[in-house]
């Protein structure tokens, strides 16, 4: 830890005087250093610990080949990226994975946020409402699989829902065409309730006067959504916007159960390929490629939003 | 915020420190934080990897079999052996092979024995994950199955003991034949019907009511998929002499498999049902023929709903019958320091005729006299158990094809999987059968790497 | 608006009912009324607790007990870990702290089950393997966590910390008696966070605590698909009781939410 010689003698408050964030001025060297690592500490050795050394193994990892998965390994360098590249299974879940992140992320955000507001109004039973949208996350997603599973059954309830309103039935997961955008319903199904409740913890937020000012100017329903909810929502939708991004990047217990990527590879998101190749193929130096891919991938998109939050919030 | 909001803020923040000073609050959290840890380090017990205390060694088994599998084996095995005791680690079913491999492949000494499934025997064996069992071999001679013994054989070494087999059969409905008077199959194991005839019988079934012809039970599994190949002359889909070559567009898998298309693209048999539900078809009553392993019938019998016979699995017209075999063996880690003691409950459980029959629950064990016990004890449950046992015993000397053993094996199980899935649901077997092919090859490249 | 949330908080709950509903009838008759659809689907007929007779049979209730410990062990470690980062990343000033930050980002970005094996390696080595620290661990240090956090308390005004600290409150003492307090709808965010991944918790589970005795819900659920059939009627049984847990600790919670910042300031 670095000592600094100067805080015990200036008086607290002066310390601190005028010291808001992004104002600092006439600030010393190392600030508030050794009482901010106390606080920092167990959450940085848990990120290092637990997330990133595993993650520098899986680097070193992703340049070394095994044909069986297990020592000795030898060194391939970059090959074991250009022999996943040449893959076409890798590349098609590539443009798998971003299909659904194009359709997924836009829909569970805008879903989310209209559950939210619905269920923040003071209406009898939002509590009970909200708990019961929010319950499908706590099952475990092989039973969310299952219930589905049995759901889009060619015979099942939603093709017999579908037949009693005399519409056609329909494929679903069998379906070349229908396998992710029902992929994307089980998900949502799971994840809506969920990011809904970060929205009404922020929509509680938000000062009832606020609302009553843009009331007094005359401001309509989706005037006052638009100007007062989303404005002041800003730094929970941008937690929901990365976070649930990531979530959805990193999507494959209800795959890998219900389709297995398929059909013809039309459900095969990236984690799923990548289980395939760590757990079922043992392939260690591809599967260690393809999470350095994935985690590229992620820190791209996450600095792509950080910015543009950035530049929104001036 | 306002600062209306602000001055309520500060208000209660003044309030507040009259009770406490704000260090000794501080302080309090420091010691609640420390609590916590010492109470969470305290509730997690210390693990004995090493596993022998007190002149009694452990032994940790782990398996994937339901609860209950091998309460009795291990009951008499540690009354007899009253200095080693048996510790089953039971995995779910699907994530046996993950774990296994993800904890060898890190060195874990605290798995003595596991359970190894059969054609993924080399692939654990060239990796160095399966300890070589020659002495035990010796003992087993003349009394397991030789069959048995030989696909537990990589590069003429024993690495795991033979436990049981499995075998197929195919089952009716009664009373959705008779309601489309078609006559009911022959249960004489030498005689099966042909794919063709069994199609045309469930298309009649179905004009009669039926709301399914023919389900599989493991509808896009390898195992149970390979004799339809096998019995088309398609062979196991691999060539070359370490089989590392596939061969999946051959004639025999290309008629096998444009015929499963075909039961499913004229509805025959139903599609995007999982294998998990494919038994509840048949034994609601609304499936007129199922073909499954002996297993099923024991859902079956417990609804009671469906009034069922058994025939010989069947095989193409022309083709040779061929049924898929083969089951479970029990292995040892070369990482375990308790091999001696794990060699004797193997030893135990898979070669002596007693052990072998405590361990058989509702499989068939290859022991020889554990064997010829399931037959009997199965034949004297009925008629129709007669005639599954004579079905068993006929498919298991006469027509049973065993999974390749080749270390790619996984990488085409799970390739033809996904296969078996697109074709069931549409996609021409050619065309996807020639795909497969392909990624095969492209798996099975880096073993030659 | 009543009627809107109703029909879909209905919709979202639906397929958790017919679990529910499912776990109180035989395995028969739900396959059974599946098809077609009619009012059956939804309501058990033959009206049973065999499904989870069989579920108590087995060691399920050790295992919804370890579930609970690991969760409520990684909510009180894990709170009091994010909060405090998240606390040094918005509020205290020095110099490294947008590095602190990034690797507290980078954090959650790596797939958790694509590392578990690496990982599983370290802890073996440590000797953690069949320990509740062994699933506790992974779920304390949670990047979203301490992102969520962070956001929140950037919104805190910074005139009410240089008040605090004038009077001459130290850094714990803002911490605990003001970022704390105020807080309460984010940390409840942040605890959705910790208890979603560790009652999902599945794989690490697998590989660090085979033992039986250290077995957790989701796989005591998974062992009811074996090999020679799936009891469905348990599984549901099981999700039913993964599901109540949950369903009783948030309706008590929901007193909190419907709090605003600013009316949990003055009732304290």
């Amino acid at each position: 830890m670095v000592t600094t010689p100067d805080t015990r003698t200036a008086p607290r408050s002066a310390r601190r005087l005028g010291g808001g964030r992004g104002r600092r001025s006439g600030r010393r060297r190392y600030g508030d250093l050794p009482i901010a690592l106390t606080f920092l500490l167990p959450a940085v050795i848990a990120a290092v610990v637990l997330r990133l050394w595993p993650t520098a193994r899986a680097v070193w990892d992703s340049l070394r080949s095994t044909p069986l998965g297990v020592e000795p390994t030898r060194w391939v360098g970059l090959d074991q990226f250009r022999w996943l590249i040449d893959d076409p299974a890798f590349l098609n879940s590539l443009k798998v994975t971003l299909l659904f992140g194009i359709i997924v992320n836009p829909l569970q955000i805008a879903v989310a946020l209209v559950l939210a507001v619905i269920f923040n109004e003071r209406i009898r039973g939002a509590g009970l409402m909200r708990t019961l949208v929010f319950l499908p996350v706590a099952i475990p997603q092989s039973v969310s699989a299952v219930i589905w599973a049995v759901a889009f059954r060619p015979d099942g309830p939603l093709n017999g829902i579908l037949d009693r309103l005399g519409i056609a039935p329909q494929g679903f997961l069998t379906s070349p065409g229908q396998a992710l955008p029902s992929i994307i319903l089980v998900v949502s199904w799971i994840g809506v309730g969920y990011w809904m409740m970060f929205l009404i913890a922020g929509l509680k937020e938000i000062d009832p006067t606020l609302y009553e000012a843009a009331g007094l100017d005359g401001a309509g329903r989706w005037a006052r959504f638009r100007h007062v909810t989303v404005p002041q929502l800003r730094r929970q939708l941008a937690f929901v916007l990365v976070a649930d991004t990531i979530s959805n990047l990193l999507v494959f217990a209800p795959v890998q159960i219900l389709t297995n990527g398929g059909p013809n590879g039309r459900t095969n998101l990236i984690m799923n390929d990548v289980f395939e190749r760590a757990y079922t193929q043992v392939d260690v130096g591809a599967a260690s490629a393809a999470t350095v891919v994935v985690v590229v991938i992620a820190l791209a998109i996450v600095l792509v939003q950080f910015r543009l939050l950035s530049r929104g919030s001036d | 915020m306002s600062a209306r909001t602000f001055g309520r803020l500060s208000g209660k923040l003044v309030m507040r420190r009259d009770r406490a000073p704000a260090k000794f609050r501080g302080r309090r959290f420091a010691l609640v934080a420390a609590s916590v840890t010492v109470l969470v380090a305290a509730g997690c017990g210390g693990s004995d990897d090493d596993g022998s205390s007190g002149g009694t060694t452990t032994l940790t088994f782990v398996n994937a079999q339901d609860p209950g599998t091998f309460d009795k084996v291990i009951a008499s095995f540690e009354a007899a052996n009253p200095t080693i005791k048996i510790k089953q680690q039971a995995v779910p079913f699907d994530d046996l092979n993950t774990t296994v491999q993800s904890r060898l492949g890190s060195k874990d000494p605290s798995i003595d024995l596991y359970d190894v499934d059969e054609p993924r025997l080399a692939a654990f064996a060239a990796r160095g994950f399966l300890e070589p069992l020659d002495d035990l071999r010796q003992q087993a001679e003349g009394k397991i199955d030789p069959n048995a013994l030989k696909i537990t054989t990589y590069n003429d070494k024993q690495y795991a003991m033979p436990r049981w087999t499995s075998s197929q059969l195919l089952y009716f409905n009664k009373d959705l034949l008779a309601k489309a008077k078609v006559p009911a199959p022959s249960s004489d194991p030498a005689s099966p019907m042909t794919w063709e005839d069994v199609t045309a019988a469930a298309k009649k079934a179905q004009a009669a009511g039926a709301k399914n012809g023919l389900i599989w039970d493991q509808v896009d599994r390898y195992y149970q998929l390979q004799p339809l190949a096998e019995s088309a002359g398609g062979g196991p889909g691999l060539k070359g002499d370490k089989l590392l070559e596939a061969d999946v567009t051959n004639a025999g898998w290309t008629r096998a498999f444009t015929w499963y298309h075909s039961v499913f693209q004229e509805g025959v048999a139903p599609r995007g049902i999982n294998p998990e539900q494919t038994p509840s078809l048949f034994a609601n009553g609304e499936t007129a023929f199922f073909a499954g392993g002996p297993w099923n019938s024991a859902a079956f019998d417990k609804d009671k709903t469906v009034d069922y016979g058994v025939a010989p699995a069947p095989a193409f017209a022309g083709g040779r019958p061929a049924t898929s075999t083969d089951s479970w063996s029990t292995g040892i880690s070369p990482f375990s320091k308790h091999k001696d003691a794990a060699k004797k409950f193997i030893s135990y459980m898979t070669i002596d005729p007693t052990g072998a029959t405590e361990t058989t629950s509702n499989n068939i064990p290859v022991q020889k006299d554990a064997f010829r016990t399931y037959l009997d004890t199965l034949s004297a449950k009925g008629e129709r158990y007669k005639q599954m046992a004579d079905i068993i015993e006929y498919a298991l000397a006469n027509t049973s094809v065993s999974r390749p053993v080749t270390v790619g094996y996984v990488d085409v199980e799970s390739t033809m999987n996904k296969a078996f899935a697109d074709i069931r649901n549409g996609t021409a077997a050619p065309d996807r059968l020639a795909q497969a092919n392909d990624e095969i090859n492209r798996a099975l490249e880096k073993y030659s790497r | 608006m009543v009627l809107l949330g109703t029909l879909i908080a209905a919709a979202f709950v639906l397929p958790l009912w017919w679990t529910v509903a499912s776990a109180l009838r035989p395995q028969r008759e739900t396959f059974a009324t599946i098809s077609p659809v009619s009012l059956w689907t939804l309501v058990p007929r033959d009206l049973t607790l065999g499904n989870f007779t069989r579920l108590f049979d087995t060691d399920f209730a050790q295992a919804m007990l370890n579930s609970a410990i690991v969760t409520l062990g990684t909510l009180i470690g894990g709170l009091a870990i994010c909060a405090a980062a998240a606390f040094a990343l918005a509020v205290l000033q020095f110099p490294g702290r947008a590095v602190f930050f990034a690797v507290m980002v980078v954090s959650f970005l790596i797939p958790f089950d694509a590392i578990a094996i690496p990982l599983m390696s370290i802890f073996r080595g440590a000797g953690l393997e069949n320990s509740y620290l062994a699933l506790i661990l992974p779920g304390i240090g949670n990047g979203f966590a301490v992102f969520l956090l962070r956001g929140f308390f950037l919104g805190i005004p910074s005139e009410l910390t240089e008040a605090a600290r004038m009077d001459g409150l130290g850094w714990w003492g803002v911490f605990w008696r003001i970022y704390l307090p105020l807080s309460r709808p984010a940390l409840i965010g942040a605890g959705l966070i910790l208890f979603v991944f560790q009652w999902q918790a599945y794989l690490w589970p697998l590989l660090i605590a085979p033992d039986p005795e250290m077995k957790v819900a989701p796989v005591a659920i998974a062992q009811f698909a074996g090999q020679q059939g799936v009891d469905f009627g348990a599984i549901f049984a099981g999700a039913t009781m993964t599901l109540l847990v949950p369903l009783l600790v948030l309706l008590f919670f929901q007193r909190y939410f419907t709090q605003s910042v600013s009316a949990s300031g003055v009732k304290g």
